[in-house]
């Protein structure tokens, strides 16, 4: 018969998970999502970004001796950049590459209904973190919902509690001892200053150059395995595009070699296939529209492509 | 009539079986009268009888069926957010002797895992190796705050030549038309 000290009850626990994930998970409940290390994908980066990151690294490995010159490694960044251009990616490479989980908070974790509250769950957030017990990389997303300048408030009762959430955030960041805290925007001019100042770094995250492009689209052109003078004709037609356009691009791309057999359709002309996902998919409005999307003739070129592309298991 | 030795015996037996089952019945009517009256009182009967029978354990006894009943409740999640006695909790940390068989995995046992012990060269060696064999940056098997972890990152990128963060190989370029992207 099964000991009744090894059932494990579903209400209430004897002590806290032993697993740092489950234990967040416990003691975050809806505030936040937790995400683990292994999960993280391989980022794709411009070289100035990448040796921010690389320097912070090596500073919170040098603790010890950063401290015997009185100095700490920094403790937190404020990404700034066009939307989908591998914010998350990057925090999340971050905190997998020292070993910690990601807690991403994203506006709806934070803005509430009720008066006062939105303060409450940025407490309760950060609370949540301490009762863990746990390091943590912090990822606050889109975080202008709540880190907005107050300068252009028009004293509302709606701005005084947007107020009161930044002024315990602003409070509670300088708290946070329990890892490393990023936030992410896309909207770095309306920041609050007060907010701005207290990240030790701000990294400007830039569009994919034509490299960066190059892997973007082979990677997520996968398993069908394009020809480099292919990826180089789109890598040089999508200059400007963010990767998250990218993906949708060739995610549109791959739908569409798929389905269209089965709607009776050919797929034997590039143009067509590229034309059909372009009318449905376009870059956000504040962006630069790139050549692809633009001009028409630049679908025209595609068709110099080796068409269709084979699917990798197919050519071995 | 008269009645030889063994049959008088019989008689008896039956005679005073047939007056304590006469009796019971007198007696279970008699409770019913009872219940029926506590009923009309705005008594639970049900209730009643499960305070007789817990009147009748030694209190002993009483704490470990209380104790045991609640871990059950919780183990199935119909404790309904009241929290455990303490007896409960008593009763589950209550440190017994393992009768399990030994050797044999329970879904009950915590899976210890090896605890990764290195000294820093023997770290940046094993991260060096681990990119040779084609592993991740982020693959790396110390954990956080771990200075082999801090190692074995840095013996992976030294060999990888890179800080970590390059564009895998499988999507770049392939070798024969890589100088040729490397000018655009």
């Amino acid at each position: 018969m099964r000991r009744e000290q090894h059932m494990q009850p579903t209400r209430i626990q004897r002590k806290p998970a032993e697993d740092p994930i489950e234990r967040l998970k416990a003691c975050l409940g809806k505030t936040a999502d937790v995400r683990s290390p292994k999960d993280a994908e391989e980022p794709i980066l411009d070289a100035s970004v990448r040796a921010s990151l690389f320097q912070w690294m090596a500073e919170i490995r040098a603790a010890e001796e950063l401290k015997s010159v009185g100095v700490k490694p920094r403790t937190n960044a404020l990404l700034f950049g066009p939307p989908g251009c591998g914010k998350t990616t990057l925090a999340h490479h971050f905190a997998a590459r020292l070993g910690l989980p990601m807690v991403v908070v994203g506006s709806e974790h934070l803005i509430a209904g009720i008066l006062g509250a939105s303060g409450q769950n940025v407490a309760k957030l950060f609370d949540g973190l301490a009762a863990a017990e746990t390091p943590v990389v912090l990822f606050m997303d889109e975080v202008e919902a709540v880190g907005a300048s107050r300068s252009g408030r028009t004293g509302g009762q709606c701005d005084d509690e947007k107020n009161s959430a930044l002024t315990v955030l602003l409070r509670k960041m300088e708290e946070f001892n329990v890892g490393y805290f990023m936030a992410a925007t896309n909207l770095p001019d309306g920041i609050d200053p007060a907010f701005w100042r207290r990240f030790n770094m701000q990294i400007g995250i830039a569009l994919p150059g034509f490299q960066e492009r190059f892997a973007i689209i082979k990677r997520y052109g996968m398993p069908f395995a394009f020809d480099d003078d292919d990826l180089d004709l789109l890598a040089e037609a999508t200059d400007g595009a963010s990767p998250a356009l990218l993906r949708e691009l060739m995610e549109g791309v791959k739908r569409t070699l798929v389905v269209r057999p089965r709607m009776n359709l050919p797929i034997d002309d590039p143009c067509t296939i590229f034309a059909s996902v372009l009318s449905a998919t376009m870059p956000p409005p504040e962006m630069e529209v790139p050549k692809l999307w633009r001009n028409a003739d630049t679908v025209k070129g595609l068709s110099a492509m080796s068409w269709p592309p084979q699917r990798m298991g197919d050519q071995a | 009539m008269t009645l030889n030795n063994s049959q008088a015996r019989l008689f008896s037996f039956v005679q005073r079986i047939e007056t304590l089952l006469e009796e019971r019945k007198g007696i279970n009517e008699g409770i019913s009268d009872i219940k029926t009256e506590a009923k009309s009182a705005g008594f639970d009967n049900k209730v009643i009888m499960q305070m007789i029978r817990e009147r009748a354990m030694s209190q002993a006894e009483r704490e470990e069926w209380q104790s045991l009943c609640e871990l059950y409740r919780a183990t199935l999640g119909m404790l309904d957010g009241t929290p455990m006695s303490d007896n409960a909790r008593r009763h589950m940390s209550r440190d017994e002797k393992d009768d399990r068989e030994a050797g044999v995995d329970d879904m009950f046992d915590p899976t210890p895992e090896p605890e990764p012990a290195a000294s820093p060269a023997e770290a940046r060696g094993q991260g060096a190796e681990a990119f040779r064999s084609g592993k991740r940056v982020t693959e790396n098997p110390f954990p956080a705050g771990d200075p082999a972890r801090a190692s074995w990152d840095e013996g992976w990128c030294s060999e990888a030549g890179s800080d970590g963060m390059d564009i895998p190989p499988e999507w770049r370029r392939s070798p024969k038309k890589a100088e040729k992207g490397d000018e655009a």
